[in-house]
């Protein structure tokens, strides 16, 4: 727990560095998500067997997003954190079994801008991201387990609407993060782990382009206010595809999700009647 | 809510289009007699390594059994009639396995002499008396040489176990390193052993790997060497290491490397073979099919799976178990008195 609040304060570090104002420049609290996750998903790794494996996942995620001084706080960043575990069988038999788990991470910068509709507002940039999974067949043989590692730079966008039903308001949001470039690792065809590890890396690392690797990212959330929190449901949808050494993988992740958001930072208006700034929507203090 | 609307259908609508991207292309396959062969057939004839070397013409073995399959067949006939088509690749590391059982191809061994008995060994060589540990049985024996008996490279030694070993066999002229009816493991056992009798960085073989599926998308073959045990006991006095036809894969790759050494002599019958680090995979119905995947050569780069032969051709006799005399051991010994002299 130690350790996990360690890494919380770690990711905050830009929070912190940049909350060295004075007294009339807005506060800027750091919006903070934690999300649970539920549902199907359906793989194909060839590496490991030419059939596809459906089964259920399960993740846990972790937003968190803050405005930036940056052009009269029109820029926000955003890191999302994920852990997932998964376990599958094959589509056509329901023998077999091939489990997953891994965790990513992104990092992204974006701009926010106001729309002619009142309550929508639109973001875009850029962002970096690290993906690190291991599926594992327990077929045996040499070829049991294979990494996914895979670092790039891609775009991201979010339509943010805010609306009310009665008095309660409501935050909808749609995001895509779309990497674009990077690297990934695939061993060869029928390269074993063990010549890896004995040093042939020879066509192991790739660059990931839209040729060989494609995945998208698409969240739908709804964030119903509840005071100085908000109640989050939505959908998360994850596709991975990489073609590589006559390899195939392909993921598709379909997901429930359920979970809070909020301040992380506590905002004390009473001491301060500095303006606030939030990244994402206006939670009532 | 009009917007509202319209956010909703794009999400629809965005999902339903990645949904289209993902390749679906197994989704109507039967699980049946039919589709379960042609998925091992073809599994086979994409990842297996050995079609040239051996010369087996795997579109002829396809027209020759696809005929006699039919999904009306017992769930039992058709295990058999595919353990009767892999037999054709003549392959100990080819296995077909369900929950009922496996197909296994035996001729590698069977037809050979077995060239081995632990009972005469325990009781005429070791007197019952003998230490165990990770999975390595020694002794010292008469005419002060040491003998280690290893069954599988699937046990496990620690270095420190080894080093106990070896520290009892400190002051013998040699060592035998028994792995007749070793039939394999883990190669990474191959080098916590083999590291114990070299004293430089040794090239110890060559892997090769498929890179596509057709039969010659072969790799170049990538060298690989074991580096001597550093901070342990090494052992460079004369090793005699005993094989016969049961010495296999992981095994046949030891061998393989001691081959290679100076102070090493490989004393017995030629090993089984088995040079291809197999690879398993799923047909649809959940049985899974091990292949040979992965050629390991030896250090002059050649292929070993049909089997290395020994520098000194021994067979036990036939009579061996009313004798309690075990001629491969015995040369062993008297090889090593020899070479020590």
């Amino acid at each position: 727990m130690k350790r996990l609040l360690y890494i919380l304060a770690l990711l905050m570090l830009p929070a912190v560095a940049l909350s060295q104002e004075t007294a009339s420049t807005p506060q800027r609290p750091v919006f903070t998500a934690v999300e649970f996750e539920g549902g199907g998903g359906r793989l194909v790794d060839t590496y490991l067997s030419p059939y596809s494996y459906s089964g259920w996942n399960i993740a846990l995620n972790i937003e968190l997003m803050q405005a930036l001084k940056l052009d009269d706080y029109n820029w926000v960043w955003q890191q999302l954190i994920g852990l997932n575990y998964g376990s599958t069988r094959l589509s056509i038999s329901g023998a077999g079994l091939t489990i997953m788990g891994g965790a990513n991470y992104s990092f992204a910068m974006m701009h926010r801008s106001n729309t002619p509709i009142e309550g929508l507002q639109l973001y875009y940039g850029g962002n970096f991201s690290l993906l690190g999974e291991g599926l594992y067949n327990y077929h045996g043989g040499n070829n049991p387990a294979t990494v996914k590692a895979d670092i790039s730079l891609g775009l991201t966008a979010m339509a943010v609407y805010n609306f009310s039903i009665g008095k309660l308001p409501f935050t909808t949001r749609y995001q895509l993060q779309l990497p674009v470039i990077g690297v990934f690792a695939q061993p060869e065809y029928g390269e074993s782990y063990y010549e890896v590890w004995l040093g042939n890396y020879h066509n192991f690392l790739h660059c990931g382009t839209w040729a060989n690797r494609f995945d998208i990212d698409n969240r739908i959330t709804l964030d119903m206010h509840f005071g100085s929190w908000a109640l989050r449901m939505g959908y998360h949808n994850r596709i991975n595809t990489t073609y590589e050494n006559n390899n195939r993988y392909q993921l598709v992740m379909h997901n429930f999700t359920v979970g809070f958001a909020g301040d992380l930072l506590s905002i004390d208006n009473k001491k301060s009647n500095r303006p606030i700034v939030r990244a994402l929507y206006n939670i009532a203090q | 809510m009009k917007l509202q609307r319209l956010l909703h259908i794009i999400a629809i609508a965005i999902v339903a289009q990645l949904q289209a991207c993902f390749v679906n292309d197994d989704l109507h396959i039967e699980n049946d007699a039919h589709t379960n062969f042609d998925a091992l057939w073809t599994i086979i004839d994409q990842h297996y390594c050995f079609f040239d070397y051996k010369g087996v013409d795997w579109d002829s073995v396809y027209n020759h059994y696809a005929p006699r399959i039919s999904n009306n067949m017992s769930e039992q006939s058709f295990f058999n009639l595919c353990g009767e088509m892999l037999a054709s690749l003549q392959d100990g590391h080819v296995n077909l396995s369900s929950a009922f059982g496996s197909t296994y191809y035996w001729k590698w061994f069977q037809d050979y002499p077995v060239n081995y008995d632990e009972r005469i060994i325990h009781q005429n060589y070791l007197g019952f008396d003998f230490f165990v540990a990770g999975g390595i049985t020694y002794k010292k024996l008469r005419d002060n040489i040491g003998y280690i008996y290893y069954d599988s490279f699937s046990s496990s030694i620690s270095p420190t176990t080894l080093d106990y070993i070896l520290a009892h066999f400190v002051t013998c002229d040699g060592i035998i390193i028994d792995v007749r009816n070793n039939g394999g493991g883990s190669l990474s056992n191959v080098e916590v052993i083999a590291s114990r009798f070299i004293t430089e960085p040794t090239l110890a073989g060559y892997l090769v790997h498929k890179t596509g599926p057709a039969h010659n998308d072969l790799s170049e073959p990538y060298p690989f060497y074991f580096e001597p045990a550093q901070g342990h006991i090494l052992y460079g006095k004369p090793v005699a290491v005993l094989t016969n036809r049961h010495t296999f894969s992981a095994a046949n790759n030891f061998v393989q490397v001691m081959k290679s050494l100076p102070q090493a002599t490989i004393i017995g019958d030629r090993t089984g073979g088995g040079s291809g680090l197999p690879f398993t995979y799923n047909l649809p119905n959940g049985w899974n099919i091990r292949l040979s995947a992965s050629p390991i050569l030896d250090a002059d780069g050649n292929d070993t799976e049909w089997g290395i032969e020994p520098h000194i051709k021994v067979d036990m006799a036939p009579d061996a178990q009313q004798t309690g005399h075990d001629a491969i051991l015995e040369c062993a010994i008297e090889h090593l008195i020899q070479a020590t002299m």
